[in-house]
């Protein structure tokens, strides 16, 4: 199927085709690129690593994010430093963790820049304040180590407490 | 719905990113979660900010020694020093006010380990190799450890073992001011409740020097210790065990030589056993002299009783050789003289007896001018003090009145010069030091200062000053001992005249008391006929020969002093032999102060006779 005037078709990983505004498909670098480089897209554009369900949710993203500015290099280091994530992107992410690691791999993959950072982000929040326990409870990590050993890497790691 | 292996999913550069937005608690708690996060995120960790540093201080002072071993393997930390890091509060001028900013120290591993007793960090970080001739270091870092090592774990000195095995006792490198940074001494030096007798011996046997020195000489101090001396400085434990071990293992009793002056002799086992007997009585005394040490040894020190501050600095400081029973003099507390003391009403004296009757000379103490020479600076050498004159330079004369001790101190030594012939120079003596005391005392007389050091009132009514010194030395003198005032005026014109140099200023007091008591100041010494004027007048000729008076220019202050004799009555025209007194001091003379030849004209004396 061609693309419609300003209309990009992706197919995604299961073969689901879904049609997305040029602009909006623009916020992807790889797309960008790819589409810089070919010129005028005439035919469908396969992403082969992402299923419709994440695709949806990544264009969904992208849509209320089109008219962001781009991010500028300078204010990397703060960005870095805060895990502040706005009203709407918390709304967004909130979806199960099989679903927000799918969108952060998508969203690396895209080379979608505020996307991932938001997922990031959001996955680090997920970790802050927890004990070691709460961690493993929450990203169903299993222990592997030996009480003796779980009990010397916790006295050896209190020097990083509260810091 | 918890999902299945969700972290894992996830490749590393996306794990890097998320931890990114971590702080270094979460992300020291997810690396303890499993093995495999462990294994990818401590890398990690120890790749933030100061991680290795502050992970390296935790493991040295709780004893984690796989973390240790760990961190320098893994993680190239260095093995033998951290950087401690504290806030200061330092005075911005800038800013106009005070600001708190980050300071950091490098601090030694073995000394965070030796302070908490961790000996199987310690021993770790010997293994890995680490070192103590670190250049940069925290001033304390050395002190400290040595502080640490010194103390027992468990009843053993582990890491004073260790210490020495590794050879760090070899690295030592003292630095100026500070505590001592050698095992030996600080071990000794400390007062612990129990003599330290296992760890000396430990230590003798281990390779330490039982002679070595608190080196560098400290300047702010000048005082150095031996480990002798310094077992008998501290207060906790009886020393006298540690100190015949120390001798047995080749400690020397008569301490080192050292080629500068120091402001105590704190090297020298007789002279701090002679300090020390506030506290130990005569005992260490008796254990030096036992052990061969000499009563009368001399080590060359710093002369107070001339010093006058920051002048002095300038100038260069005055010294003079001290025996042990002028150190006993100085080490005497103000407490010693307390009528409530512990000591007793007389204890300051019975030390200073058991000293003279242990052969110590005092006043005029032994006669040191061979040694002297010795020393770079022979001008800056004056000689030694008498015991008298440092009782009453400290003390003054006051104290007499409310303290036995300091009254039967005070009559000894007056009786002790008297016996051997000098009482008017210890009148001199005595005069000049209670001068200089009143001086110090009242210059200064008011505002806080005085408040702040509580110094009494005495000293600043003249009058106070002439009765204080005519009760307790003029009267002892003439009343008591009974010299005739005829003979101690002579000789007591005699030696003032000798002490005279040009700080001092000329005093009636003890003259008109004396021609009061009815001295006579003319009346022949000798049979030949001379007076005390005429010896003077020789001693003065002999000065102005031998061009003493162009080293110590003392000459004004003589040729006052002569010119206070003749207002006293004193008569240079008298002859005997053929000459006047002004005829002995001036004839055959190449070179006098015009002061004196100005003044030796009005007086009468004619020059005529000197070109003759």
């Amino acid at each position: 199927m061609a693309a419609a005037g300003n209309l990009l078709t992706f197919v995604s990983a299961d073969n689901v085709h879904i049609e997305v505004e040029r602009d909006v498909a623009e916020r992807s670098l790889l797309i960008k690129n790819m589409l810089e480089d070919l010129g005028e897209a005439t035919e469908d554009i396969p992403i082969p690593n992402v299923n419709e369900p994440v695709l949806r949710k990544v264009i969904e993203w992208c849509r209320h994010h089109k008219n962001d500015p781009p991010a500028s290099t300078e204010d990397e280091d703060s960005r870095r430093k805060t895990t502040d994530i706005d009203e709407w992107d918390q709304k967004f992410t909130q979806v199960d963790q099989e679903m927000l690691f799918e969108i952060i791999l998508a969203a690396n993959y895209l080379d979608i820049k505020g996307l991932l950072d938001v997922g990031c982000k959001t996955v680090a929040n997920m970790i802050k304040g927890k004990s070691p326990e709460e961690i493993r409870k929450t990203f169903n990590i299993q222990n592997d180590f030996t009480p003796e050993e779980e009990d010397q890497i916790r006295r050896e790691n209190e020097w990083a407490e509260d810091r | 719905m918890p999902c299945q292996a969700s972290l894992d999913l996830l490749p590393q550069e996306l794990l890097d990113e998320i931890v990114q937005h971590l702080s270094l608690t979460s992300l020291a708690r997810l690396a303890s979660c499993n093995k495999t996060l462990c294994r990818r995120f401590e890398p990690l960790l120890y790749s933030r900010d100061d991680a290795c540093n502050q992970a390296m201080i935790w493991a040295c002072t709780r004893g984690y020694v796989s973390a240790i071993r760990r961190l320098v393997s893994n993680y190239r930390v260095p093995v033998s020093t951290v950087d401690i890091h504290f806030p200061s509060r330092t005075w911005s001028r800038r800013e106009n006010k005070w600001t708190c900013i980050d300071r950091s120290a490098k601090v030694l591993t073995l000394t965070l380990a030796a302070s908490r007793a961790q000996v199987n960090a310690f021993r770790v970080l010997l293994d890995l190799g680490a070192r103590i001739d670190i250049p940069g270091l925290r001033r304390e870092s050395v002190p400290r450890l040595i502080n640490g090592i010194t103390q027992p774990v468990d009843g053993d000195w582990k890491m004073l073992r260790l210490f020495y095995n590794a050879q760090l006792h070899t690295q030592v490198i003292q630095e100026g001011r500070g505590e001592p940074a050698l095992p030996l001494l600080r071990l000794v030096g400390r007062a612990s409740p129990t003599p330290p007798v296992d760890p000396v011996r430990l230590l003798l046997s281990l390779g330490a020097d039982p002679n070595i020195l608190q080196q560098p000489y400290d300047l702010s101090r000048r005082m150095i210790y031996t480990p002798l001396t310094a077992a008998m400085s501290q207060h906790g434990y009886d020393p006298t065990e540690v100190l015949e071990i120390l001798l047995k293992h080749g400690a020397d009793i008569h301490g080192p030589e050292l080629d500068r002056p120091v402001d105590r002799a704190r090297h020298i086992p007789i002279f701090v056993a002679a300090e020390s007997m506030a506290t130990y009585g005569t005992k260490l005394v008796q254990w030096c002299l036992i052990h061969g040490a000499d009563i009368n040894q001399s080590v060359i020190v710093f002369d107070q009783l001339h010093y006058n501050g920051w002048s002095s600095w300038s100038t260069g400081r005055l010294y003079y050789t001290a025996t042990p029973a002028l150190a006993y003099m100085q080490s005497l507390h103000r407490t010693a003289f307390e009528t409530d003391s512990k000591y007793g009403p007389v204890y300051p004296l019975q030390g200073l007896i058991y000293l003279f009757t242990h052969g110590a000379i005092i006043d005029p103490p032994p006669d040191r001018t061979q040694r002297q020479q010795l020393y770079p600076n022979p001008n800056k050498s004056v000689a030694p003090p008498w015991c008298i004159e440092l009782l009453v330079w400290r003390w003054g004369l006051g104290k007499a009145e409310k303290s036995s001790s300091f009254r039967a101190m005070l009559r000894h030594l007056i009786q002790h010069s008297v016996c051997r012939g000098h009482a008017g120079e210890v009148l001199a003596r005595c005069e000049t030091a209670y001068t200089r005391w009143v001086g110090a005392h009242s210059v200064r007389s008011n505002g806080l200062l005085r408040k702040w050091k509580k110094w009494p009132s005495e000293g600043r009514d003249p009058t106070e000053v002439q009765c204080i010194m005519r009760v307790h030395v003029l009267d002892y003198l003439t009343k008591e001992i009974k010299i005739a005032p005829t003979t101690l005026l002579q000789q007591y014109i005699i030696a003032r005249g000798e002490l005279m140099d040009r700080e001092e200023q000329t005093t009636y007091t003890v003259m008109e008391y004396l021609l009061a008591e009815g001295a006579e100041i003319n009346a022949p010494i000798a049979d030949d006929g001379c007076t005390a004027l005429h010896r003077l007048c020789q001693t003065y000729h002999g000065f102005i020969k031998a061009g003493i008076s162009q080293t110590v220019d003392g000459s004004d202050a003589r040729s006052e002093f002569l010119r206070v004799l003749v207002r006293m009555g004193a008569d240079g025209s008298i002859v005997v032999g053929g000459q006047t007194a002004w005829d002995v001091l001036l004839v055959h003379t190449m070179w006098y102060s015009d002061l004196l030849l100005v003044w030796a004209r009005i007086v009468g004396w004619k020059e005529k006779q000197t070109i003759a």
